[in-house]
């Protein structure tokens, strides 16, 4: 059997006296889609940032491909991409230049860089959108390129926190096509969202977080009936999880 | 339309206040801190301008009074020219570029009113030169000739038209400027700006300090006198500033005009009006054309312009991106572009006011050179820290909401510190060694001397941004993305602390050097290598602590 793509032993995060996640242990298989779900201030992005290296966990460890992320900080990071939930980048940066960039970081080689960066530019149609300025981006435009960054290097784990906000239906149709291509290439994702029919859509597990806490993981299925509210949608089930 | 303005300035008021109440202990230290700091160099200059008065202004025959029209003419028409640049530099983001205008302008209020409102608003920025110049000017020159009380009031209205002056003809230039930027490629603007800026400077040092400046007080008789008091008004009769100095003349000198003051006040309320009227039937216009040049749909490669060449163009070396990546949000940013150039035009104007002062004091006298050269080392050293204070401090906290891109990727967060502090010296080191070739040349500095004064500039730069940078980088703010509020923090305070000692001791070192070579002829290699040492340890220190902070540090805290 292969080893987790994505590996959390009681995990915990603190602010000084705030407690945002709590003993949190998570697997996810490659080629997995898990999603994260949990009222606001539940822990979710503090998670996903966790795990990207943009915070450092107070205690537990984090296994990112089988690598510890603070042992081994840049191996682990080479096999991830990142999507933030504000999708900032450089302002004064092209789309096209701010990929690029993001290449760079990665160590991609410059010919197979240049080639990804046009293919994937090609997948949401924004190959003339690219040659403006990041800056002068819409909501929407800015989170397709910060998904293309992330897809950029071929990772083996994503880690997405809330993937459609201000995409319009085709283009969060097409998001949905290559984040279900990727997991089926073998590539696992870790989605944090609060538009539940997306998770119910692209998701085959869901850990419900409270309060920093995982309180429900599972199937949708399974959390249905754990539940126990008879027939009903993700959000029927969600509601009576966390109330 | 007053209403609307009192209304205005009312919310900012209340703004401030509540800003005010809820700032914690180290920013009101800070505040308090840059206000001493404020009142020392005004204090410094009231006293260097009285040491000066009292010499002087007790002749009442010879050149003693031209010397003192001079100084109270030049002292006017530096406070316009430091206020006018430093009203054009800030009236594009405060008066057409800006959210809050733009949220304003959404709103039932008048446009002149919001252009009055932004109007004071960037006069108020730019008040600094008459209070840091203006203000100890005339009070020594009241204390000097123990002028009657009624002097003070005549000067404080004085000056008060003088801030009107500044304000109108920087409002004037910024109108112009911002009708150009809105009709004129960027490139070109971009050129346009680099040629006014050199041009401005060398037009203005040379009206100011002409070529045998003592040639003029350098008279014998009553006809030669005359003579050069109206090459004086020759000389600055073109300034506006002309007529409030020559007002405020009557107090100490018969050819003093009070009458002037009632013109100039009369001059500055019909060009008010003007403004007013003008503002009210063209802001509004300009400031909508001014939005539509970064339009969200204006794409540039929407038009079938020509795609740019694969990034990164020149850095290939090692992580050179990231230099790259600096390099194009700093060259791309006109904002962060004027504030770099108003830095550089006070710097070599200061270079040029040393020069001028140390003409006056006479050069020939070994221990006045090397004060006057150390004098012009410290303005170049104050002047690196204050570009390290503005660019290299903020450079990682103004990375704020993108500092997930480099936080999530398995670059090493130690080179991120090296390649922006490579950036950052290479950038600063571009002014600040220009300003130690110019001082070499002003002051006639020979060759061996030269190199150690180039030397002393280019450790200052190496140590000035390792501390600024340094300093931001312990103590990052992802948060607050205003560059100047992030360095007017208590982490600012500390590196300004520290970059002032360094200069200190490096100035102490450069005077060592320079006087060790007037007076004997030979070259202070001890001085020399007590700099080096000191910069090796200051950069070597920071550049340890920083990126050890760093690689432990957690980008991106709402």
């Amino acid at each position: 059997m292969s080893e987790p793509a994505l590996l959390l032993k009681k995990v915990t995060k603190k602010f000084r006296t705030v407690t945002a996640v709590r003993d949190l242990s998570l697997e996810i298989m490659p080629g997995e889609i898990y999603g994260l779900i949990g009222p606001n201030g539940s822990g979710k992005t503090t998670t996903i940032k966790t795990i990207a290296g943009l915070y450092r966990q107070t205690k537990g460890t984090i296994e990112v491909n089988g690598l510890d992320v603070i042992r081994h900080p840049t191996r682990s990071k080479r096999g991830l991409g990142y999507i933030p939930d504000d999708p900032q980048a450089y302002d004064r940066l092209s789309g096209r230049e701010f990929l690029e960039f993001v290449g760079q970081i990665f160590g991609m080689e410059r010919g197979r860089r240049d080639e990804r960066v046009a293919m994937l530019l090609d997948r949401y149609g924004l190959k003339d959108v690219a040659e403006g300025a990041f800056g002068q981006y819409s909501r929407g435009n800015r989170q397709k390129i910060s998904i293309l960054a992330a897809l950029l290097h071929e990772p083996k784990l994503l880690l997405i926190d809330e993937p459609m906000i201000g995409l319009d239906p085709q283009s969060a149709r097409i998001t949905k096509e290559m984040l279900r291509e990727f997991a089926s290439a073998g590539g696992a994702i870790l989605l944090s969202t609060h538009t539940l029919a997306v998770a119910e859509e692209l998701c085959g597990r869901l850990g419900i977080l409270k309060e920093g806490q995982l309180i429900e993981e599972g199937t949708v299925a399974e959390l249905g009936r754990r539940a126990n509210v008879g027939h009903g949608s993700l959000e029927d089930y969600y509601l009576a999880l966390t109330a | 339309m007053f209403k609307e303005v009192v209304q205005l300035a009312d919310v900012r008021r209340l703004a401030a206040r509540r800003a005010w109440r809820e700032a914690n202990w180290a920013r009101m230290a800070v505040a308090a801190a840059f206000i001493v700091v404020g009142v020392v160099i005004a204090a410094g200059v009231f006293l260097l301008f009285r040491a000066f008065f009292v010499e002087i202004a007790g002749a009442t025959e010879g050149p003693a009074p031209l010397i003192v029209k001079y100084v109270l003419e030049a002292s006017f028409a530096t406070v316009l020219f430091l206020g006018v640049a430093s009203f054009v530099a800030s009236s594009i983001p405060l008066i057409y570029a800006n959210g809050e205008v733009r949220l304003l302008a959404a709103l039932p209020v008048e446009p002149s009113a919001l252009f009055m409102h932004r109007f004071l608003l960037a006069a108020s920025l730019s008040v600094w030169p008459v209070l840091v110049v203006g203000v100890p000017a005339l009070a020594a020159l009241g204390v000097a000739v123990h002028a009657p009380a009624p002097y003070y009031a005549f000067a404080a209205v004085a000056l008060l038209l003088l801030s009107l002056t500044v304000a109108l003809t920087g409002g004037l230039l910024s109108f112009v400027f911002a009708w150009l930027a809105a009709l004129l490629p960027r490139s070109w603007l971009r050129l346009a700006d680099g040629v006014l800026f050199v041009a401005m400077l060398f037009l203005f040092m040379r009206q100011i300090v002409p070529h045998a400046l003592y040639r003029i007080f350098d008279v014998n008789g009553a006809a030669a006198i005359e003579a050069s008091s109206q090459r004086l008004d020759a000389i600055f009769g073109w300034f506006p500033t002309h007529p409030l100095a020559q007002a405020t003349l009557a107090f100490t000198q018969p050819s003093g005009q009070p009458a002037a003051l009632a013109w100039n006040a009369l001059a500055i309320a019909v060009a008010l009006v003007l403004m007013t009227l003008f503002a009210g039937r063209w802001y509004i216009a300009l400031r909508q054309r001014f939005e539509e040049i970064s339009f969200v749909a204006g794409y540039r490669g929407a038009d079938g312009a020509a795609k740019q060449p694969p990034f990164p163009r020149l850095w290939r070396l090692g992580h050179g991106y990231i230099f790259e990546k600096e390099w194009l949000n700093f060259t791309r940013n006109p904002d962060q572009l004027a504030r770099a150039g108003f830095l550089m035009l006070l710097l070599f104007f200061c270079l040029f006011a040393l020069r001028a002062v140390a003409k006056l004091g006479g050069l020939d006298e070994p221990v006045m050179q090397s004060k006057a050269v150390a004098a012009s080392f410290a303005a170049i050293g104050y002047f690196a820290l204050a570009l390290g204070l503005r660019f290299a401090f903020p450079a990682l906290s103004q990375d704020g909401r993108c500092a997930w891109v480099i936080w999530s990727s398995p670059m090493h967060r130690h080179e991120l510190f090296s390649w922006k502090y490579f950036f950052w010296c290479a950038v600063i080191a571009v002014p600040i060694i220009g300003a130690a070739l110019v001082t070499i040349r002003l002051f006639g500095v020979p060759w061996p001397l030269a190199i150690g004064f180039l030397t002393a500039a280019a450790c200052t730069v190496a140590a000035m941004v390792v501390v600024t940078l340094g300093q931001g980088c312990l103590y990052p703010d992802f948060r607050d993305r205003d560059p100047d509020e992030l360095s007017t923090s208590p982490a600012g305070l500390a590196a300004t602390a520290i970059g002032v000692g360094y200069v200190w001791v490096v100035t102490r070192y450069v005077r060592m050097m320079t006087l060790a070579y007037l007076m004997d002829g030979r070259f202070d290699a001890v001085a020399l290598f007590g700099l080096l040492v000191v910069t090796v340890g200051i950069v070597a220190a920071y550049w340890v602590i920083a990126s050890r902070a760093l690689e432990h540090a957690e980008a991106g805290r709402a």
